[in-house]
């Protein structure tokens, strides 16, 4: 497995407290090399959280991740990240950005270079090397986004609502985009995202979480790509998402506060 | 054609005209001030010597040149200041740097600052001369010391708000932590930083003027005590106006640097609005 998640609690509670709340209770997943996962769910289940666990800005309480194999300490190059809110240099520019990986980790300035201007093309930023981030629109700051992360070349792309900001016609040239990326490079990609159509026109598998933090199952789309959203399988796909988020939203309602006493 | 008949009547970026005001009101400043002069030297309204006129203030200026004295007083300042302020504003962007970083060390850092920030500078200057001497060191580290603590007041702030987002796509992205520190932290605290020294920048220049008029033999400060003590009006003009214009440079120079620095940075209240 490339990505293994096991058994993860994570609670932003102290481990004085007497009483936690835990986002996640018990969260086991995994992706294998070269799969597009979507974690999909509500506002507030843990989707972020997970994914910051993955990238390691935070540790688990319980239970491990793993990338090849290896458990995660701490944030590294073998996993690009993708932010909602971009996340960009605005003191460096779009070339810049971009080189920013291969240059930090001593990639020679000629391959960097290289790289840099491959990942460009492949964004379809050419002739915007030079712009500041601010110049940029929405789209294009997340292209950015998506092409300093691939020049890692991470074995795993980390993406937290990468197309959250963008409006609808946007987001959906930038999926087509991604789709594309994706085919090309291959990266193991975990997208988070809180739309049941982009989970479902993306992703190999949709892993559905609810709001007392733990897994209300595992999708997987078995449509071939490009997909259609207006097919009738595609549809078949959305309404059986709704009506799993959809048990969640009502059990949520008069469910007790995920409170877990220390054992 | 439609096109090119549309384009005519497209809203143009104007070039900014020449503004004319500004150096009419210098001129007529300068115009007053002589007829006030020589209006008095006439009429004695008030003692001619309190008020030499903008023409006799050149004259003094033609013979300190003359005695080949002005370029020295002119340069001695310059040099004072440009080592005093290079010296605090580098202290102060490293001790802030550190202390913006920890907790701990700011936890330690902030009660020393109140404690010696409310102190002005200048009260302290017969301090610093008697454990440093009469000689160049107490000036330097006078001026220095008046700049160290607003620049350090703003590049604690700035290190502190930097976005945490940025740091962690700098960690996703493979940096080290110097790497973070060159490229995230220290970028992003620049900005703060040069507001840091547009404000020492004043104080490092009243501190130059107070060292140089305690104890110095040159400098500019030196040459209005000086002047001071043989009552030579015209040259204490002539002093006073040559600070304002090295601060003007210095002040110049430092709004050159930050627009090369910061070409990336637009916002505010400027930028809100196209008019
Ligand atoms: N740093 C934190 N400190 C305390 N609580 C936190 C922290 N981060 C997240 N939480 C809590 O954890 C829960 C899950 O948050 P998370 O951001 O993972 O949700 P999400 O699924 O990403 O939601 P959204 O779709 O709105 O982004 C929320 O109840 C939130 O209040
Ligand atoms: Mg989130």
């Amino acid at each position: 497995m490339k990505l293994a998640i096991e058994d993860v609690y994570k609670s932003f509670d102290p481990f004085t407290a007497s009483s936690r709340r835990f986002v996640l209770r018990g969260v086991t997943l995994q992706a294998a090399q070269g799969e597009f996962l979507s974690l999909l769910g509500h506002s507030g289940c843990g989707k972020s959280t997970l994914l910051n666990l993955v990238a390691g800005y935070i540790k688990p309480d319980r239970g491990r991740i793993l990338i090849d194999g290896t458990t995660v300490e701490g944030p590294g190059a073998d996993r690009g990240v993708v932010f909602q809110e971009y996340a960009l240099f605005p003191w460096y520019t779009v070339h810049e950005n971009i080189a920013f990986g291969p240059q930090v980790r001593g990639v020679p300035a000629g391959t960097a270079q290289e790289m840099t201007q491959r990942y460009i093309a492949l964004v379809g930023l050419t002739g915007f090397e030079h712009v500041y981030p601010d110049a940029l629109s929405g789209g294009m700051k997340q292209r950015v986004g998506i092409a300093r992360a691939l020049a890692n070349e991470p074995t795993v792309l980390l993406m937290d609502e990468p197309f959250g900001a963008l409006d609808a016609l946007t987001r959906e040239a930038m999926r087509q985009e991604l789709l594309r990326i994706w085919l090309q490079v291959r990266p193991t990609v975990v997208f988070v995202t809180h739309s049941i159509p982009e989970a479902v026109a993306l992703s190999d598998r949709i892993a559905v979480m609810n709001l007392r933090g733990t897994l209300e199952g595992i999708i997987p789309v078995d449509l071939p790509r490009p997909r259609d959203s207006h097919a009738a399988q595609f549809l078949e796909y959305v309404k059986a998402l709704e009506q799993m988020l959809m048990v969640d939203r009502k059990s949520s309602a008069t469910r007790e506060p995920a409170a877990l006493s220390e054992e | 054609m439609q096109d090119v008949a549309q384009l005519g009547r497209l809203r143009r970026v104007r070039p900014a005209a020449v503004d004319y005001t500004r150096w009419v009101t210098i001129a007529t400043f300068f115009l007053v001030w002589q007829l006030i002069a020589v209006y008095n030297a006439v009429h004695q309204v008030f003692n001619p010597v309190f008020l030499p006129s903008p023409t006799m203030v050149l004259r003094a200026g033609r013979d300190l040149v003359g005695r080949g004295v002005l370029y020295l007083h002119i340069l001695q300042s310059a040099w004072r200041l440009l080592i005093g302020f290079s010296l605090g504003t580098a202290v102060a962007v490293v001790v802030g740097i550190l202390v913006g970083r920890s907790r701990r060390l700011e936890s330690i850092a902030a009660p020393l600052l109140d404690l010696v920030g409310p102190i002005p500078p200048f009260a302290l200057l017969p301090i610093f001369i008697i454990w440093f001497g009469v000689g160049e060191l107490p000036k330097l580290v006078f001026i220095a010391y008046a700049t160290f603590l607003p620049v350090l007041a703003y590049t604690v702030d700035g290190v502190k708000s930097v976005n945490p987002l940025l740091i962690r796509s700098a960690y996703s992205l493979g940096a080290s932590e110097m790497q973070i520190f060159r490229r995230v932290v220290l970028k992003s605290a620049l900005p703060n930083i040069f507001v840091g020294m547009r404000v020492s920048l004043a104080l490092s220049f009243s501190a130059l003027v107070v060292a140089e008029m305690i104890g110095a033999d040159a400098g500019l400060g030196y040459l209005i005590i000086d002047s001071r003590n043989f009552f030579r009006m015209a040259n204490m003009f002539l002093a006073a106006s040559l600070i304002g214009v090295e601060y003007t440079l210095f002040s110049l120079l430092l709004g050159r640097v930050e627009a090369r620095l910061f070409r990336w940075r637009k916002g505010g209240y400027a930028h809100a609005l196209e008019r």
